[in-house]
């Protein structure tokens, strides 16, 4: 039984067309990203589910009720925004309350109400601590706080983390989705970093251009990408180009100067042009060259901490290897690397015009 | 070394700014203590000139008075009608809210004297001529522009999401005005306020045209004193405006109210 129900959803402003025919649905309970580039649409389709923007046909349906033409004030949603949108004028508790107090409530249950949030986002005993002296981290706490309190039938994020430092904002990631599960709220997080929706989601849509690119859990959409875009997008891959070729019964992926086997696919005929997706680090690098294995100039390499990166040619096509970084010594510039790689991990797709 | 020496050039620089600046002020406050009827060296120590202001029927007192009140109404005025007006603005499409900011900046832009002229006559043609009223629009009209830019540069970037944040969290309209809008706005509707009733308040142009003969603000009182001859009580009108600003000033600094916290 879905939960949120998004059915057919168009948005323009102006002659821009954001959101060309979005529809998907969430179940109650779960944890959904919507992750894209800048300009994808999807902080308008967030905002379309909050009230805030009204879509120029399509219907928005929660717990079974339409609220497509309801008012933000009287859908029952929880908003945490980029910049914390707190109330600078207000004490955290008060900022907390403010919800609460729309609703009338009585001081006691306030109190109590106001009391359990400052102690599930850890804030205790900070009620009285002005929000314009906290930290960035401390103030998403209080608005997380702030939206739960009200006990909200959705709770609706708008890229809360992009603001924080990296060390803040991965610890935030961590307690967000801690809470949630706690809680069991229905969550849709919008993000461009990919990174942060494989980690916190239990479902991800992938929007380009106002369409939905890919929906997927997170281990299927990093390993069975559904195009080139979602494979580029999330992690990063290599794409080379070349032409479908099957040879007695099993298909490879002929290149200039090289080929790799691949598994079939349904719907691409051999002697089709085809673009083929292969991440840095399903690359096996063997001792020496032999049978199935291509040749890989290295042309320098990137220490980037845990892992590092062998850049180089396959042909005349630019790649990138991933290594851990305890390998790192072996490599140097000008080396020549003999390179497999498994069917499973190359994703291929037709020739985009 | 050369760094020292410019620090110093510096130093001096700043102090020959300030002395230009509080001199002429230095000297009215010196002078109006000084008994001399004739304001002349040496200085002769003396109160005369602050009892000669507060006895009998001082004129400078009531144009003062009259002074006072009549700013302070137009400053209200101003600031009502200002504020609403930038949050009129804040609703408008940007190309329209530029349109309309330049309109309303006019009075800004146009001499005084103009204004003041233009307005004698409009007010002649329709039969107002000079009045009280009259007196009371013009200088309304010069000054509501000062509230507005004020209270529209308190509106910040778009990316400002507080009056959503309360939206969703069911609070209606009018609500967010007085919750969340309004105390975004007071620093800017204050000093818009302040602002208009310090132009008012010196507004000799406008009040020298537009005021009914023989009413006189403070400004047309002292015009008149310096043409037809002058009493040294005004140095001690003037030192006891200087002494009661600074006073307020320093107080509100004391509460927290800083200029940073008022001019946003």
């Amino acid at each position: 039984m879905s939960y949120l129900k998004v059915e057919h959803i168009k948005k323009s402003f102006g002659s821009n067309q954001v959101l060309v025919d979005l529809s998907f649905s969430l179940e109650k309970g779960a944890f959904l990203s919507l992750l894209g580039p800048s300009g994808c649409g999807k902080t308008t389709m967030l905002k379309i589910i909050a009230g805030l923007e009204a879509p120029d046909s399509g219907t928005v349906t929660l717990d079974g009720k339409d609220i497509t033409n309801l008012n933000t004030e009287k859908r029952n949603v929880g908003m945490m925004f980029q910049n914390y949108a707190l109330f600078p004028n207000m004490t955290v508790a008060k900022n907390i309350a403010y919800g609460l107090k729309i609703r009338k409530k009585s001081k006691e249950e306030m109190d109590e109400k106001v009391n359990w949030a400052l102690k599930l986002v850890k804030l205790d005993g900070r009620g009285n601590d002005k929000v314009t002296q906290m930290s960035g981290g401390q103030q998403q706490r209080v608005a997380l706080a702030r939206a739960l309190v009200i006990e909200p039938d959705i709770l609706l994020l708008d890229e809360p983390l992009s603001a924080l430092d990296r060390k803040i904002r991965m610890e935030m990631q961590y307690e967000i989705r801690n809470i949630q599960q706690q809680i069991g709220i229905t969550t849709v997080f919008v993000t461009h970093d990919q990174e942060e929706a494989l980690t916190m989601s239990d479902d991800i849509i992938l929007m380009n251009g106002g369409k939905i690119e890919q929906f997927a859990d997170p281990w299927n959409m990093y390993n069975k990408p559904a195009s080139i875009f979602s494979s580029d997008f999330i992690g990063k891959a290599n794409v080379l180009s070349g032409v479908l070729r099957e040879k007695g019964g099993s298909r490879y992926i002929e290149g200039k100067s090289w080929q790799f086997p691949v598994n079939e696919k349904a719907g691409i005929k051999p002697d089709s042009a085809v673009q083929a997706a292969m991440r840095g680090e399903h690359f096996v690098i063997c001792e020496k060259a032999g049978d199935g294995t291509v040749p890989f100039r290295l042309k320098d390499t990137v220490f980037t901490g845990s892992v590092c990166k062998l850049n180089g040619y396959i042909g005349e096509e630019e790649v990138q290897l991933v290594v851990l970084n305890t390998n790192m010594a072996d490599y140097r510039s000008g080396q020549i690397l003999h390179l497999t790689i498994k069917p499973d991990f190359i994703h291929y797709f037709r020739e985009e015009a | 070394m050369k760094k020292n020496t410019f620090n110093l050039a510096v130093r001096i620089w700043t102090i020959l700014v300030y002395l230009f600046l509080f001199t002429p002020i230095l000297v009215i406050i010196i002078m109006s203590f000084n008994g001399n009827k004739y304001g002349t060296l040496p200085i002769d120590f003396s109160f005369q000139w602050y009892v000669q202001l507060f006895s009998g029927n001082s004129d400078l007192l009531k144009a003062t008075g009259l002074s006072l009140s009549f700013s302070i109404l137009v400053a209200v005025t101003a600031m009502i009608l200002g504020t609403v007006t930038a949050i009129g603005m804040q609703q408008m499409p940007g190309k329209w809210r530029e349109r309309y900011r330049s309109v309303t900046s006019l009075p800004v832009v146009i001499p005084w004297l103009v204004q003041a002229i233009a307005l004698l006559m409009i007010f002649n043609f329709i039969g107002l001529g000079r009045s009280y009223i009259g007196m009371f629009l013009g200088n309304t009209a010069i000054v509501v522009p000062y509230v507005i830019m004020m209270v529209l540069g308190r509106f910040g970037d778009a990316d400002d999401n507080t009056e959503n944040a309360a939206r969703t969290l069911g609070a209606k309209p009018v609500r967010i005005f007085f919750d969340v809008t309004l105390y975004k706005l007071v620093p800017g509707i204050i000093s818009g306020t302040l602002m208009s009733f310090i132009v008012c308040f010196n507004s000799f142009c406008i009040q020298y045209y537009l005021a009914p003969f023989g009413v006189r603000t403070l400004p047309l009182e002292i015009f008149t004193l310096v043409r037809s001859g002058y009493t040294p009580d005004m140095n001690a009108l003037a030192t006891i405006m200087v002494v009661a600003t600074t006073t307020i000033v320093m107080i509100l600094n004391k509460l927290g109210y800083s200029a940073k916290n008022i001019i946003g």
